[in-house]
């Protein structure tokens, strides 16, 4: 189990560094790629709900932490967090779909994502947005990030299964992802 | 489990939301901020011979085309050719930059955009330079195109510039030519706005919009911003809004400057100097005499 924590840990990590210095040298008019959330939704997928929902929660706080002061903390994770949630029931549905299907989810799940933050945003007072460029963005970065989605979730779902969960002991087991205790 | 997170998530939402620039929680960013910031320092040298790499990639194709036999020798020489293409366009940024701070008498220090905020809807990038390097939150950005910013958090290492793309905040501006203010705010990916003071005010098409000095910010005056666009069937009588496309292409930062030597503007202004002495040396702009004329006759 530690090491499964210590996966996702470097997953997270990496993810952010990835988002943080590579991503922003290919932006699309004016948009980039949002490898933090394929990589919620790849662990949703490969995982289900519990760890869609602690991941994508992790994943939000540390990309809250580490942008400016104007980015309301907490903001991301609620994001995330119902996006890993989301992903992690639509892989009940995709059963026995070929691989596609989980690329057009991860694709949609980011659209999601930012369509979420930014109307969250206008609504909290965070940023100003207007809708046009929400969906302009939610376009933008939901195709992007659809053909971008295979160099993520191929290399998640192999890591997962290589450091399984014990789906059958349910959430109760699982420790989340800031070395506290596991729930008992 | 989702509860219990959700409710998480919302208590910290609400109390960043009430305490500001100012609480735990932006202190708990300031600390991550610190931390990270090397890390992403550390990996920002190490991939960026990759882009370097990428943008000499189409070269690479056509000597190709050329000559196969090259082909070998090309291989040997690829590394090579791949740090010389990313020094060259460094070099062309850098003497830039030169000619920028000498036109302007500025006094800064140089510093490399090292990281970007993961997420789509903040506009800042994190620079190379902190506190140990003397600057100070407040100070302006400038890169040769003119200004890229304002840092908004300083660590000791490391420092957050807010980008004039940021819808958050405002910035004091003229046109150049008339000398007419307005205020100009970031709108994301899109052109910025300014809104005139005067709406009535007439724009010559084109017309240059640079950077007004203004109380209680560190802002030098001057610094060009961008140009207004003209739309093609004119302007519209009275337009309080105008789009203005910014000479900085802020998808492209790679170093920029921090202006040390802004205009330090008193805290503790003295009323006695205004009436006394309206005459008072003072930045050489049209508006800003007129308006302390004013102010010493009234």
């Amino acid at each position: 189990m530690v090491a499964r924590v210590t996966m996702m840990t470097a997953v997270l990590l990496t993810a952010l560094l990835v988002q943080t210095v590579v991503v922003p040298t290919f932006d699309v008019l004016g948009w980039r790629a949002d490898v933090v959330t394929l990589t919620v939704v790849g662990l949703a997928l490969a995982d289900g709900p519990p760890t869609g929902i602690r991941y994508g929660f992790a994943a939000g706080l540390a990309s809250d932490l580490l942008s400016g002061a104007t980015q309301l903390v907490g903001l991301s994770a609620l994001v995330l967090l119902t996006v890993g949630y989301a992903a992690g029931l639509a892989r009940r549905y995709l059963g026995s779909t070929p691989l596609g299907g989980q690329f057009l989810v991860a694709g949609a799940a980011s659209a999601l994502s930012l369509g979420l933050h930014g109307v969250l945003g206008i609504l909290l007072d965070a940023q100003q947005s207007s809708g046009g460029a929400i969906l302009q963005g939610m376009l933008v970065v939901g195709l992007y990030n659809l053909v971008l989605s295979p160099l993520v979730l191929l290399p998640l779902g192999t890591l997962a299964r290589r450091f399984p969960g014990n789906p059958a002991a349910g959430a109760s087991a699982t420790p989340s992802y800031h070395g506290r205790p596991p729930r008992a | 489990m989702l509860a219990v997170l959700v409710l998480v998530a919302l208590v910290l939402i609400t109390v960043d939301y009430r305490q500001g620039g100012s609480g735990s929680v932006a202190a708990l960013q300031r600390g991550a901020m610190t931390v990270f910031g090397p890390v992403q320092d550390g990996f920002a040298t190490a991939v960026r011979p990759i882009g370097g790499f990428f943008s000499s990639i189409g070269q690479l194709g056509s000597l190709r085309a050329e000559n196969q036999a090259l082909q070998a020798d090309l291989e040997e020489l690829r590394q090579g050719s791949v740090s010389v293409a990313a020094l060259e366009q460094e070099n062309a940024e850098l003497r830039a930059l030169v000619g920028m701070q000498q036109q302007y008498q500025l006094v800064t220090t140089g510093g490399r955009v090292v990281a970007q905020p993961p997420n789509a809807f903040e506009w800042s990038v994190l620079l190379d330079v902190g506190a140990d390097d003397g600057v100070a939150p407040g100070m302006a950005v400038v890169n040769a195109g003119g200004l890229v910013g304002k840092l908004t958090e300083v660590t000791r290492t490391h420092s957050r510039v807010q980008l004039l793309t940021s819808p958050s905040a405002g910035y004091a501006v003229r046109i150049a030519a008339t000398g007419e203010t307005g205020t100009l705010s970031g709108r994301g990916a899109r052109p910025f706005q300014l809104e005139m003071s005067d709406p009535e005010a007439a724009i010559p098409p084109d017309a240059e919009v640079v950077t007004h000095a203004f109380q209680g910010t560190e802002i030098p005056d001057a610094v060009p911003v961008g140009v207004v666009e003209t739309p093609p069937e004119g302007f519209e009588e009275g337009a309080r809004f105008l789009d203005v496309r910014p000479y900085v292409d802020f998808t492209q930062l790679g170093v920029v400057l921090v202006v040390l030597n802004g205009p330090q503007q008193p805290e503790e202004f003295d009323p006695e100097a205004l009436v006394d002495d309206p005459e008072a040396p003072r930045p050489p702009t049209p508006d800003r005499s007129e308006a302390a004329g004013a102010e010493g006759t009234g």
